[in-house]
């Protein structure tokens, strides 16, 4: 346990604008002397408030109240102690994180994962023992308790060797190896650089993309690591691939492997369980709505950069145009002649899915310049075969914030 | 003349009003520094406010999430003691608490 009030964090893969600078940050172990706030080491952070116009909560004293406290100051401290966990998740393969907001004589406790926060009530901790029984009972918990994603290993001298040549990373930068279900029930291996954090709020798919190096095939893929939402009328991203790839539609990647990454309570979601329950003030709230996820991995074979990278302006059109348009558009100067012909996105429905979530993040251009339509796992099966009929869903893709401290 | 202080006004009264606060917002109001990190803090308070479960029971907390029947090393001996953080809790500003709260 370090005071990091001072310092702020050493990720060097972090890229925020401003500091990010937790008042104390709890390690496994010993941290290396110069190591003071570091959040891809980090086991979790205590914030400390010692003002009480600046506590984000307030006790409850009526059912139909929210335990929130509605003042800036209020405010700025749920903002503070979210970014930070947001930071953690991002910095990390963890499925969840646990964060420590202390307001001078109070503690509460916050569980995060994908799917929302549950808080605890204020402990007194220095007349209760619960506090001190998490700092123990946190000590003595296995890696996935923890929040640890045991899925995620370091790959052998002789793995990391060729793995680094074939990514180009270089030496100092760790290397990572991470589990993808294969076909027919075998695990698959796949090496990658460690995420660089981006500040999303930690509910939602969290969908982070590596380009990865495929151990047994000895070759480059895309990985796709998110958390999907497990609901009956979201089909897996990896089946939506399997009906696309059978139906030939062009520019739609093909899936390698995919799959959710364990059985394991660990890797779904739990907050979603608690809103129901009696102590919960925020079930009256008529904006909470917790959606369950599940844990999960896809790899393609396609490798791209985002549609914002594109070389001339006639490159970005002719991308978008093979995601989106299903006309054939003629222009003498264009190149590749057979961007030409096809849109991933009609082919796709006259395949029996509605893609749902057409945006400039989800084309991308390859190697040869060409665009691909990719991110379908809010897709929906649109033929009758399929028999679902459920609304919209209100919440789709969350837009990154603004870098903070 | 003999240069002199000038005279106290006896007649100055203390502001009854709400005081001003001395922070960013109110000294620099209109800096850049001041603008964005508001601007993404809030926005994350406003996201996240929707997703807030609780408040949950401290017992219930530490028994769902960490179950001494899966930890194995687990000592059912309590190693909290009253008053244990008595000299965190003593300091009169935040700046001084993070010591003492890390050496318990």
């Amino acid at each position: 346990m370090l005071n990091s009030s001072s310092h702020k964090d050493s990720n060097l893969k972090s890229s925020f604008l401003y500091d990010v600078k937790p008042d104390i940050c709890v390690y496994r172990g010993c941290p290396a002397p110069t190591v003071k706030t570091d959040s891809s080491s980090v086991e979790f952070f205590i914030e400390i408030k010692w003002n009480t116009c600046d506590d984000p909560f307030c006790v409850v004293d009526d059912e139909n109240k929210s335990f929130l406290r509605d003042a800036k100051n209020a405010f700025d401290t749920l903002g503070q102690i979210t970014a930070y966990a947001a930071v953690h998740l991002a910095a990390q393969f963890r499925m969840h994180v646990y964060l420590v907001f202390i307001l001078r004589g109070t503690a509460r406790i916050l569980r995060w994962d994908r799917s929302g926060t549950i808080v605890t009530e204020p402990i007194h901790y220095n007349k209760s023992p619960h506090l001190v029984e998490f700092f123990r009972r946190y000590s003595k918990a296995s890696d996935a308790m923890r929040g640890i994603d045991e899925s995620v290993s370091t790959p052998t001298t002789a793995e990391a060797r060729v793995a680094r040549k074939a990514l180009n990373i270089e030496a100092h930068i760790p290397l990572l190896k991470l589990s993808v279900p294969g076909p027919h029930g075998k695990t698959q291996y796949y090496i990658t650089a460690p995420p660089e954090p981006t500040l999303y709020t930690p509910p939602g798919r969290a969908t982070r993309g590596f380009t990865a190096y495929d151990i047994q095939w000895q070759r480059l893929v895309f990985l796709k690591d998110s958390w999907r939402i497990d609901l009956c009328d979201i089909m897996p991203e990896g089946q939506v691939y399997k009906i696309l790839n059978t139906a030939k539609v062009k520019h739609v990647p093909t899936c390698l492997a995919s799959g959710d990454i364990s059985a394991s309570e660990y890797h779904t979601t739990k907050t979603q369980n608690y809103v129901t329950v009696p102590w919960n003030s925020s079930s009256h709230h008529p904006e909470t709505r917790l959606i369950p996820h599940q844990h999960y991995r896809l790899i393609l074979d396609v490798i791209g950069q985002i549609l914002v990278n594109f070389q001339s302006s006639r490159e970005m059109v002719a991308a978008v145009r093979n995601g989106v348009i299903g006309k054939v558009l003629w222009i003498p100067q264009l190149d590749h002649t057979d961007v030409q012909r096809c849109s991933a996105l009609q082919e796709a429905f006259e395949a029996g899915i509605l893609h749902r979530d057409f945006s400039p993040g989800n084309v991308i251009i390859d190697a040869a310049r060409i665009g691909w339509l990719i991110d379908w796992d809010l897709s929906r099966p649109c033929h009758p075969q399929y028999d679902i009929e459920t609304p919209r869903r209100a919440t789709r893709t969350v837009r990154p914030h603004l870098r903070h401290t | 003349m003999e240069p002199s202080s000038p005279i106290r006004n006896a007649t100055l009264q203390v502001p009854q009003s709400t005081p001003v606060k001395a922070n960013l917002a109110t000294t620099l109001p209109f800096t850049t520094t001041q603008k964005y990190r508001v601007e993404s803090v809030s926005a994350l308070a406003q996201e996240i406010k929707r997703y807030l479960v609780g408040p949950m029971p401290p017992q219930q907390f530490l028994d769902e999430f960490f179950p001494l029947s899966a930890i194995k090393e687990a000592r059912r001996v309590p190693l909290f003691k009253p008053g244990c953080y008595n000299a965190a809790l003593s300091v009169k500003y935040e700046k001084d608490v993070y010591e003492p709260f890390v050496s318990i």
